[in-house]
């Protein structure tokens, strides 16, 4: 079992009158105990408390929904996970939205596991990565919002992106933001697949608060069950695009 | 688990050896006049209720409520006087949240017999209703000494401070809750107001140390252990308040190779503590109070080994 302990011997004095007992601290001691399979669980009370609520959800959690080719880890800067989260919300983003999508974005916090390890992925490991009741919006925004988006993610020190956007952090700034390939222009048009949490000013996001949001009305876990779902009856393997998005 | 001591005079003279080679602690004082006090904390469990499923990820295996449970009755067994604390973002990150919106949260809470919890960011996802709805199944306190619930349903629910009273030592808690403006949706947090956490932390600490009496102050902080920028964070807290001796902090989820401790205003010292996340640690502190009539701690005095 790991275990760290240190001693300390603290002096607080607390001055109080010579006539009051006092409480002093002699010494204090911490330790961080791990939960692991050291522990010998003598009761069964607990599991007999969770058991009603697991065996609810078990069945459904359980659904097997394809298999990951890789081991997709978590980053801000193009990693597997983000980059491959990000380009299945751009193509469920222009499934649901009636005009062509070019980018999506999620934000870095919204990702909530490390790690999906190769192999059968599960319905409970969709709702771990994303338990959020986050939705799927699309805006349409002009090309200085672009800008002021990629700045947001280059001061954050990245963010998951799809295909389709792609810039240079330099001194916490975007540089070269493109989309799909060409130099964004200021007055141009846009669209972006991205979480309502965002789109309402999440993550330092102010400056898309008052954009009209197209909402998908559908949870953001619920699009990429959907997204897998839609690959299995394809026939189609998931697969993880490693292309570089942001240069830093 | 190694053997823990029992008694201030065995681990002190030990100590004491080292540094000197003069009394033993008992010619000061008895052990009549030395208190254990063990606090147990937790923080980011988010409904971490099974452990880490067995799938090859870092984590795997790891946690689970019932060996929390398990590891909480073993110090209770073993330490005469523990109470037990979390530093919130108690729901979110697995499906039973999704499912039963954080009541086997709040229903293992309560059978681990907890003390008192802070609420953390992430307490708010079912929205300040769906936290009220849950609250019924909660049979401890929660304290917040920076957010003003007025005018929501919390009003009046979520205490400022609490004081418990254990074997003669007085414990004060205090909260410190983070800036949820952009990072909850206002949809869900509503009208909470947040207040500043340093002055107010400062405020109700200083209230329960000099007209309370307690003699221990300790802040459940969600305001994450530390930061690069200016954000407040436990370390901000630390530095620029008088009355804490001790923050249980959360957010950040801060796996600690050992406490962290900082002087405040006044040179004192107080301790920085977090628990990593998810149930996978446990944090015990064991403290020991030396009651006596003089104004210095005796045993300190004669067992200072820096």
């Amino acid at each position: 079992m790991f275990k760290y302990r240190i001693l300390l011997f603290l002096m607080i004095g607390l001055l109080s009158s010579c006539i009051s007992t006092k409480q002093h601290i002699a010494d204090t001691d911490i330790t961080y105990v791990r939960a692991n399979e050291d522990v010998n669980v003598g009761s069964k009370a607990i599991d007999d408390m969770i058991s009603p609520y697991r065996d609810q959800m078990e069945d459904e959690m359980n659904i097997e929904l394809g298999e990951m080719p890789v081991t997709l880890k978590k980053g801000k800067l193009n990693s597997s996970m983000g980059n491959w989260f990000c380009d299945a919300l751009l193509v469920m983003s222009n499934k649901y939205s009636d005009k062509p999508v070019d980018f999506a974005l999620q934000n870095y916090g919204g990702l909530r596991i490390p790690s999906i390890s190769k192999g059968i992925v599960t319905k409970r490991h969709i709702f771990e990565l994303m338990p959020f009741d986050n939705k799927l919006v699309v805006l349409e925004i002009d090309g200085k919002t672009v800008q002021m988006m990629a700045d947001n993610m280059a001061d954050h020190g990245g963010a998951p992106v799809s295909l389709g956007l792609s810039f240079t952090i330099e001194e916490d700034k975007a540089i070269d933001v493109m989309v799909n390939g060409k130099p964004i222009k200021s007055n141009s048009t846009y669209r972006v697949g991205l979480p309502d949490y965002v789109a309402n000013g999440g993550d330092d996001s102010w400056f898309l608060k008052e954009i009209p949001q197209f909402d998908t009305g559908v949870y953001i876990r619920e699009v990429m069950i959907e997204y897998l779902m839609d690959l299995k009856a394809a026939g189609k393997p998931i697969t993880v695009d490693k292309t570089k998005r942001i240069t830093s | 688990m190694s053997t823990r001591r029992k008694f201030i005079h065995q681990s002190i003279s030990g100590s004491f050896l080292m540094a000197t080679s003069s009394f033993p602690l008992t010619a000061f004082i008895g052990d009549d006049n030395i208190t254990p006090l063990t606090i147990l904390h937790t923080n980011d469990v988010h409904s971490r209720i099974d452990p880490f499923p067995m799938d090859g990820s870092r984590n795997q295996g790891l946690g689970g409520a019932e060996r929390r449970a398990q590891m909480i009755k073993d110090v209770r067994a073993k330490e005469k006087n523990v109470l037990l604390f979390d530093s919130g973002d108690i729901f979110q990150g697995t499906p039973y949240f999704n499912f039963f919106g954080g009541e086997i949260e709040m229903k293992l809470m309560t059978q681990m017999k907890y003390d008192c919890a802070t609420m953390g960011n992430h307490d708010f996802d079912g929205g300040i209703d769906g936290f009220n709805k849950q609250m019924v199944h909660a049979d401890f306190p929660f304290v917040v000494s920076n957010y003003d619930f007025r005018n929501t349903i919390l009003n009046g629910k979520i205490e400022k401070y609490k004081i418990f009273e254990v074997d003669e030592i007085k414990i004060g808690v205090i909260g410190a809750g983070i800036e949820l403006n952009s990072l909850v949706p206002e949809s869900l947090y509503k009208e909470t107001q947040y207040l500043d956490p340093i002055a107010n932390a400062q405020k109700y600490a200083a209230l329960l140390k000099n007209e309370m009496d307690c003699d221990y102050v300790v802040c459940l902080s969600h305001l994450g252990y530390k930061y690069n920028d200016n954000k407040v964070s436990d370390i901000h807290l630390a530095q620029n308040t008088e009355d804490i001796d001790l923050i249980l902090g959360g957010h950040t989820h801060t796996f600690m190779r050992k406490a962290d401790i900082r002087r405040n205003k006044k040179g004192n010292e107080v301790i920085v503590s977090q628990a990593g996340w998810a149930g996978i640690l446990l944090g015990q502190i064991n403290i020991h109070f030396e009651k006596n009539k003089k104004n210095v701690c005796l045993s300190c005095k004669n067992t200072l080994i820096k």
